[in-house]
């Protein structure tokens, strides 16, 4: 009995070890899917390549094809700080000041640092364009309290003290899945209906609880900087008024980005100890959303305002240079900050508007319908001002105003393009002459410093097209003012003058009409109405002045300093065919609400102000039409049999197409005949995070990156090629002192546009460029060209400007930059994706003028001059298709009439219907943003339509789908992903550790579950 | 012989329930808004399924002796299991990944709760199928 009772146990025993190290291998094995599904992250997260690139017979010289400026990582990340430090310098707006700045050399040594953003300030977005901190590195980042030590101020260490201890009281912790994340800095809202803004601000009564003798504290410190904070963050979403206001707190706060009464009193106390203590009271707003800020323009106990933006890893030198006169400020700011945010036209329609048969488990959500047309920004405030001084439309009515009739000066604290110097300039715009036949306006700008020291401006040329009768009629709306393009000085000094020409493009001063006749036959076109075409200098604000004071109203403006232009008759030709020639027509007529539901919206026009002003459009129903294109299956696939070639042998590789930009090439075609449709099906399909290497045409693996502070998702080591005999004049050594260094460094995208640079803004693009060589870093998802509708889309921070053409023609230079180092740089997100709400499933409608003349013309540029090689597209519908299924918008515009010919990917839409898979790959969509293992059954298991049965045989879709590996295979050969290629190269697959870990776990547990059978039996034989 | 009921019995009881909270997890999630689009992956189901069967029948065996067979499922059900739950994160990876960053919303992060325990309990399942393979289900009484 003993014996058995033993030999039970043993069994036992065996039994369980069998059990465990069973589930061991099925681990290994069964882990060995995941492992092919999501290769790419893992070789990222772990440092690993699983695959290698071989080359023989190839001289390192020829094959290398782009060069960096810099000899080694140190130059190159100092390049980079150097860029980060000016963009601040140029793109810190200085928005009031009674020469209290720039700050002597005695005050530098008494900076009192109020507000915990002081001490915690936003330098990037809570989530999308963060800060990638560098440390230890040659290079590494620096905070406000960091660049003030580094630039020789000293501040006042009981204050920073004090805030060091409340730290706990403003810290913000986030509940997610796995713990919780706790924020120092401010944080946005989530997105979420009913989500509020919490001020942080720590209270008078919580500062003199933490150090009673902090106010004292300033006597000796009384240079008083408070920073005023409001972060920007993607998937957040600031909601307008008082509903946007944690109710729980009672300070006095009217609007998320407006002030608490907490923020009010910290001032305050600066003024009133400045009476005591004889300094300066300096406030710096740290924001990207324009802030509700009239108090303190009001507030003449405020010396001083600088607008900062979110300033990155370098930007708070450039604020230092600024603050102690080191540097001049130049910035000017790229949305109009006005009174009461929420008052705009755009936002009656912003936020949680959801349809009333909504359907949530089709991402049927919310629809936003943007009854403003063009009057965005600056192009509503100006318009309605310059109406209300000409008398027309009912523009002085109470509607849509903080209180009484409409008036200008009580809606608008800052306008669009405002900005300060430490010096005073004059601008005369001597002349403009308009080509129309070359589309161009040439305008010739002098500007001169007046003043005592030596700085540079910005010089904003401004139109201002004809409204008429026929425009009236035919709903097409004209802005009193546009941006037209704009220029920077160099540094010009006290007494000199510069002379600054530009050449504007007057594709950008074009308007569409839905109804006037076209090249095609059709309707649609942009046009010129004839009248007189006033030009100008100036802020926005200045310039309609300047063009009412020139139509001889009362405006205070300058008439001597506008040029015109008169167009005798209706031009419908010379905007009739884009750039590459191809006819334009309406393509987003389904864009107008009232298409489907007629009736729905009155859209804002300067023909009624009062009557037309938007209301809010909520628990719209839609259609079953709608509902049914909504439901994401808006293509049929054909069976009738495709004659597309795929997996001929036709001995070429992507590398002999090397440069080539002809597509018309004939050697295009006969290396995509090569490629196989599964390849072209699984990697459409499956996109995510890296392009992959397609072995049939020998394309190359490219690493995919955000964003738009910089190239930020690796680390620069991580992809180098570390081999320095491989003849890469960009090879590092394994050890270098900043491989760990990666580029989200940059200041924010307003900061960017607040610069008005285009060259500095292309020496961005071209450090960013010099990046990608050394880092090995090719696709760059880092140009933000969605516009500010609103304020309160808490992503503005990723996005230049309420204005297209100052978005466009900065993205473009960005792209240029990069692009001369090979960098596939793409704008994103094509396109309407202006709000974080819903955004997975929200119907965006507009009028086809506002989509051509906002959004689509601040991207235009990006493909059109930039020739970009890269696009992203959005999350959110296109009226009610899905943005990458619309019918028109991608296919017929974006691939159409701006011809572009590079690699477009899904936005990181993670749902297979709402992928809408073949109708993106329809349309011109490259890829998707999904990963998985590179199998058709993977890929068929995940789009169950996807699979080679149904594409072979359908005509349309094989030739959409050779077509888009085309346009990817071209992107890539001309970049640099291509460095190191050769015709005789290959790729190989190499063996990680991980794969041999994994088999090795597998055949050692599958010989210890051998092993323990046998022991099991052995034991079960001695019972027996 | 007469048997008594012995610890194995409650771990692979436990099991069961486990993996039965983490099937029932999986299907409700597969229900929510977000993750309905996905669809029921019929590997993870069918692992689950085999593995709570496999289990539940080596019980009602076991209740009754230890004939070679009831020392063999437990091996195949911890096995099952396991790759039950390989799968099932292999089919929700991407999607918490997108939830947790690019998703984040509280209707979102509140589907992805039936996820997170039905990976919870698939895994704890495992655990369970593992530990109970070392005792019988009943023992002879003395």
């Amino acid at each position: 009995m003993k014996t058995d009772n033993k030999s039970r146990r043993r069994q036992r025993l065996w039994r369980g070890l069998t059990t465990l190290t069973a589930s061991v291998l099925a681990l290994a094995v069964a882990g060995s899917s995941i492992v092919n599904g999501f290769r790419t992250d893992i070789d990222k997260f772990l440092g690993t390549s699983s695959s290698r690139v071989v080359t023989e017979d190839a001289d390192p010289a020829d094959i290398y094809t782009y060069a960096s400026d810099y000899s080694s990582t140190t130059e190159l990340v100092n390049a980079i700080a150097d860029v980060g430090e000016r963009m601040s310098e140029e793109g810190t707006v200085l928005l009031k000041n009674n020469g209290a700045l720039p700050l002597s050399a005695d005050e530098k040594g008494k900076i009192s640092l109020l507000g915990f953003s002081s001490y915690n300030p936003c330098v990037g977005g809570v989530m999308g364009s963060s800060l990638t901190p560098a440390m230890g590195t040659e290079a590494d980042t620096v905070d406000f309290v960091g660049a003030l030590a580094a630039r020789g101020f000293t501040i006042n260490s009981t204050l920073a003290d004090m805030y060091a201890a409340l730290l706990p009281t403003y810290q913000t912790e986030v509940q997610s899945w796995g713990g919780t994340i706790t924020y120092s800095t401010i944080t946005a809202p989530a997105n979420s209906d009913g989500s509020v803004f919490t001020s942080k601000e720590p209270s008078q009564t919580a500062l003199d609880g933490a150090n009673g003798g902090w106010k004292d504290s300033m006597n000796d410190y009384n240079v008083m900087i408070v920073t005023i904070a409001r972060a920007g963050s993607e998937n957040a979403n600031y909601t307008p008024g008082q509903a946007g206001v944690d109710p729980s707190q009672n300070l006095n706060q009217t609007d998320p980005l407006g002030l608490s009464d907490d923020e009010r009193d910290l001032i305050q106390t600066a003024i009133d100890q400045k009476a005591s203590n004889g300094g300066k009271v300096i406030v710096l707003l740290n924001n990207a959303s324009a802030m509700e800020v009239q108090e303190l323009e009001d507030n003449e106990g405020i010396d001083a305002m600088l607008q900062i933006g979110l300033p990155g890893g370098y930007g708070f030198y450039g604020i230092c240079d600024i603050l102690d006169g080191t540097v001049n400020p130049s910035g000017h700011l790229s949305d109009t900050y006005a009174v009461k945010n929420e008052l705009s036209p755009a936002a009656q329609n912003y936020g949680f508007l959801m349809w009333a048969n909504a359907q949530p488990d089709r991402n049927i959500n919310s629809a936003i319908v943007e009854a403003e047309g063009i009057y965005t920004g600056y192009k509503y405030y100006e318009t309605r001002y310059a109406d209300t001084v000409l008398g027309q439309g009912n523009a002085d009515s109470d509607v849509g105003s903080v209180g009484g009739a409409w008036n200008y000066d009580n809606e608008v604290t800052y306008p669009f393009g405002y900005g300060l110097s430490y010096t005073t300039f004059t601008q005369t715009l001597d002349s403009v002459n308009v080509d129309l036949a070359a589309k161009t306006a040439t305008a010739t700008v002098t500007v001169t410093n007046t003043g005592s020291v030596a700085g540079k401006d910005a010089v904003q040329l401004y139109v201002s097209v004809p409204y008429t009768d026929y425009d009236r009629e035919n709903g097409v709306e004209k802005s009193a003012i546009q941006l037209l393009d704009f220029a920077k000085t160099g540094d010009i000094a006290p007494g000199a003058s510069e002379s600054v020409t530009i050449t504007a493009d007057l594709t950008y001063m074009a308007s569409w009409d839905s109804t006037a006749p076209n090249a095609a036959g059709t309707a649609g076109n942009y046009i010129l109405d004839p009248g007189t075409y006033y030009f100008s200098v100036g802020n926005a604000h200045e310039a309609v002045n300047n063009v009412l004071a020139a139509q001889g109203t009362a405006a205070e403006g300058d008439a001597a300093n506008v040029q015109t232009w008169e167009l005798a008759e209706m031009d419908t030709t010379t905007f009739a065919q884009t750039k590459n020639g191809t006819n334009v027509e309406n393509q987003l007529a389904d864009m107008d609400v009232n298409y489907w539901l007629p009736g729905t919206v009155t859209y804002l026009s300067r023909s009624d102000w009062a009557g037309t002003f938007p209301k809010t459009v909520s628990g719209l129903t839609a259609t079953d039409e709608m509902l049914n294109i909504m439901g994401n299956d808006n293509y049929q696939m054909q069976s009738t049999g495709s004659d597309v070639t795929f997996g001929a042998d036709n001995g070429l590789s992507l590398a002999a197409l090397k440069g080539v930009t002809d597509l018309n090439d004939e050697r295009w075609g006969l290396l995509m005949d090569q490629i196989n449709l599964e390849d072209a099906m699984i990697r459409t399909g499956f996109g995510g995070t890296s392009t992959k290497a397609i072995e049939s045409i020998m394309s190359p693996e490219a690493i995919q990156n955000d964003g738009p502070n910089g190239i930020y998702s690796y680390p620069l080591g991580q992809y180098a090629n570390t081999n320095k005999e491989s003849g890469d004049p960009c090879a590092i050594d394994a050890n270098d002192p900043n491989a760990g260094y990666q580029a989200g460094v940059m200041g924010n995208e307003t900061i960017i546009a607040q610069t008005f640079n285009k060259n500095l803004v292309e020496e961005y693009g071209e450090v960013m460029g010099n990046y990608s060589l050394w880092s090995n870093l090719t696709i760059w998802w880092g140009i933000g060209v969605n516009i500010h509708r609103c304020p309160y889309n808490a992503r503005n921070h990723e996005y230049y400007s309420e204005d297209s053409v100052l978005s466009a023609f900065l993205g473009a230079k960005t792209i240029e930059g990069a692009q001369k180092y090979g960098v596939i740089a793409a704008p994103k997100h094509i396109a309407f994706n202006d709000s974080e709400v819903n955004r997975t499933g929200v119907a965006t409608f507009m009028t086809e003028q506002k989509a051509r003349e906002g959004e689509l013309r601040a991207m235009q540029a990006s493909i059109e001059d930039a020739k970009a090689l890269g696009a992203m597209t959005a999350y959110n519908r296109v009226g009610v298709y899905t943005d990458n299924a619309h019918p028109t918008l991608l296919k017929n515009i974006v691939r159409g009439e701006w011809g572009f010919q590079g690699l477009m990917s899904e936005d990181f839409i993670m749902d297979p219907s709402y992928v809408t898979l073949k109708e993106a790959v329809l349309n011109g969509v490259t890829m998707s943003c999904n990963t998985g293992e590179s199998t058709m059954a993977a890929v068929s298991g995940y789009y169950p339509y996807w699979t080679v049965e149904n594409v072979q045989n359908d005509p349309e879709l094989t030739a959409a789908l050779k077509q888009a590996m085309t346009w990817q295979a071209y992107a890539l050969a001309n970049s640099n992903a291509m460095d190191g290629y050769a015709s005789s190269t290959r790729i190989e697959k190499v063996r990680t550790w991980y794969d041999n870990a994994l088999t090795g776990v597998a055949i050692v547990f599958a010989l210890l579950t051998l092993l323990n059978v046998v022991m099991y039996f052995k034991a079960r034989k001695k019972e027996d | 012989m007469d048997r008594k009921k012995s610890v194995g019995l409650y771990i692979a009881a436990l099991s069961v329930i486990l993996a039965l909270v983490g099937m029932i997890a999986y299907l409700m999630n597969t229900r929510t808004n977000y993750y309905a689009k996905m669809g029921v992956d019929s590997t993870v189901l069918l692992c689950l399924i085999a593995a709570i069967v496999l289990t539940v029948v080596r019980i009602l065996i076991g209740l009754k002796g230890t004939p070679m067979i009831a020392d063999i499922l437990p091996v195949c059900a911890a096995a099952v299991l396991t790759i039950g739950l390989v799968m099932l994160l292999n089919v929700r990876i991407n999607n918490l990944a997108a939830v947790f960053t690019f998703e984040n919303s509280a209707a979102n992060m509140a589907d992805t709760t039936s996820c997170i325990i039905a990976i919870a309990g698939c895994l704890l399942a495992v655990i369970f199928s593992i530990i109970s393979a070392f005792f019988d289900i009943t023992k002879a009484k003395a």
